[in-house]
């Protein structure tokens, strides 16, 4: 991996791991010091790293440095669906927002690994790769991220 | 089968112990709708079998774990299936024929649709032209600490062989002990050899270039080395007259060792010195040097000189003098090399 293949990395996915990191923690600086690790740590293994790799090996890197913030942290608090108010698409025209609003309440490895679906489009078996999670359960945690969050949006009696 | 007072308890045990066939049972039970007595004494045994009784325990349902977490129906996750784009032909058909006929599953359809996440691509990472490298002195870090200790062990060992060759030298009483310069005058008297006719005028000859010096020369100072030009040799300063010289008026002598004529000196000096708008006297004698009587003019012999050789070799070897109160410095430069002797004032 030379120079120019690596600033072409920082250009392909310094933005798309930021927002990656950022959306699972709602700490700006220890997102950016995650994303600065990561590369870094892609830096120094760029000799025997292929640059088809780093985006992989970049997001793995990550996960593994969020996981390990979240725990250090206690602040980051999971939250629980049942204390919750219960929302309908029509309070709000911005979905996005109540959307994201749920996946703050998902819990840490649920939200990672819908983040990772939805976000960079990675198949079970390359979050499998990326979290260390079985495939099964990475298909787990995203079904039941889902339900969840279909849960949040509005129950269907509601909606009807 | 006969069934009489003797045996009509056992044909009843038997009865409730199931073990009679179906046409025993009908005669058994034939005969004792026919006999009072026989009657009275099945209804008794029929009371001796205790029949089980339903007790519901009522905190059943509080003992149950709440599994309502992740308990999804067959449409639910027909309808994750295809939010996550891995739904088969089957739930695909299954999904369009619930879609048009139902409308509450249509609704959770819709809901589940809104559950995929889009990026927020207003967020970007702010720092980073930080992460960029702009060195590849950082990517082969590994490799350039390895060059870079090469190329200090050859430096010191460079550096200890110059200066152990000069470390016998105290404060200098010779000028000019350089052995590229000496190289490069040979060069230039080969090429003297070769062409007669004119050294210095002709243009054919100051365009030539002379054989890299590098293949010749040996880098360094020796120590009591002569500057050898034309057999003409640097005196000791302490041997040198300096009256009557300035800085425009410079006496050369020549040296006993010369094969060249008078003619040739004087083209080679006019080259020197007259272009650089000095005066020269240039006197034969048999202990003559190659030199100045004047102190100070050394450096000039030696500014001027290398300045020609520079140029007419393209050696790139420059001369520099450096004066303090008590010392002058006399510097001859390659690069990044530099080689200096200190002559006392």
């Amino acid at each position: 991996m030379t120079i120019d293949d690596f600033n072409n990395i920082v250009d392909l996915y310094a933005d798309s791991l930021y927002r990656f990191i950022l959306k699972n923690i709602k700490n700006k600086e220890k997102a950016e010091d995650i994303v600065q690790e990561s590369f870094e740590q892609l830096w120094k293994n760029a000799h025997k790293l292929d640059v088809s790799k780093a985006k992989s090996y970049l997001f793995t890197t990550a996960y593994h440095k969020l996981i390990d913030t979240v725990k250090k942290d206690k602040r980051i608090i999971i939250g629980d669906i049942e204390n919750e108010k219960t929302v309908t698409p029509n309070e709000s025209p911005d979905l996005q927002n109540i959307l994201h609003k749920a996946i703050d309440k998902l819990p840490t490895i649920q939200k990672a690994v819908l983040l990772l679906r939805d976000y960079e489009g990675y198949s079970y078996k390359e979050i499998e790769q990326i979290t260390g999670l079985s495939e099964s359960q990475v298909k787990v945690y995203i079904f039941r991220a889902r339900h969840f969050l279909k849960e949040y949006l509005g129950k269907i009696d509601i909606l009807i | 089968m006969k069934i009489n007072n003797s045996n009509i308890e056992k044909y009843i045990i038997e009865y409730f112990e199931c073990n009679l066939s179906p046409e025993e049972e009908k005669i058994l039970l034939d005969t004792i709708n026919q006999n009072i007595s026989y009657k009275e004494l099945f209804n008794i045994y029929k009371s001796t079998y205790i029949q089980p009784e339903t007790v519901i325990f009522p905190y059943k349902n509080n003992l149950k774990k709440n599994t309502s977490d992740f308990i999804i129906n067959e449409w639910e996750d027909i309808c994750i299936k295809y939010v996550e784009n891995v739904i088969n032909n089957n739930e695909k058909v299954i999904l369009l024929n619930e879609l048009q006929e139902d409308e509450v599953k249509r609704k959770i359809f819709e809901i589940y649709k809104l559950t995929k996440l889009k990026p927020d691509y207003r967020i970007e990472f702010p720092k980073k032209s930080l992460l960029k490298k702009t060195s590849s002195k950082i990517y082969y870090k590994k490799i350039f600490w390895y060059y870079s200790l090469a190329a200090a062990v050859i430096g010191i060992f460079f550096v200890l062989n110059v200066f152990i060759k000069n470390s016998i030298s105290t404060t200098s009483s010779y000028l000019g002990k350089l052995a590229i310069l000496k190289n490069e005058i040979k060069l230039f008297k080969q090429t003297a050899h070769s062409d007669k006719k004119t050294i210095i005028n002709s243009k054919s000859h100051q365009t030539q270039k002379s054989p890299k010096i590098k293949e010749l020369n040996t880098n360094y100072f020796h120590n009591n080395d002569t500057l050898t030009f034309y057999n003409y040799y640097a005196e000791s300063i302490e041997n040198i007259n300096t009256e009557n010289e300035t800085e425009q008026n410079i006496t050369v002598y020549k040296g006993t060792d010369t094969t060249y004529n008078e003619k040739e000196i004087r083209e080679l000096l006019n080259k020197i010195f007259t272009e650089n708008q000095y005066l020269y006297n240039l006197t034969f004698d048999t202990t003559s040097y190659f030199v100045p009587k004047k102190l100070n003019l050394w450096a000039l012999i030696f500014k001027k000189g290398t300045n020609f050789i520079t140029n007419y070799t393209d050696s790139k070897i420059k001369f520099t003098q450096h004066n303090s109160e008590k010392y002058n410095r006399f510097e001859l430069a390659l690069g990044n090399i530099s080689f200096s002797r200190i002559t006392s004032k």
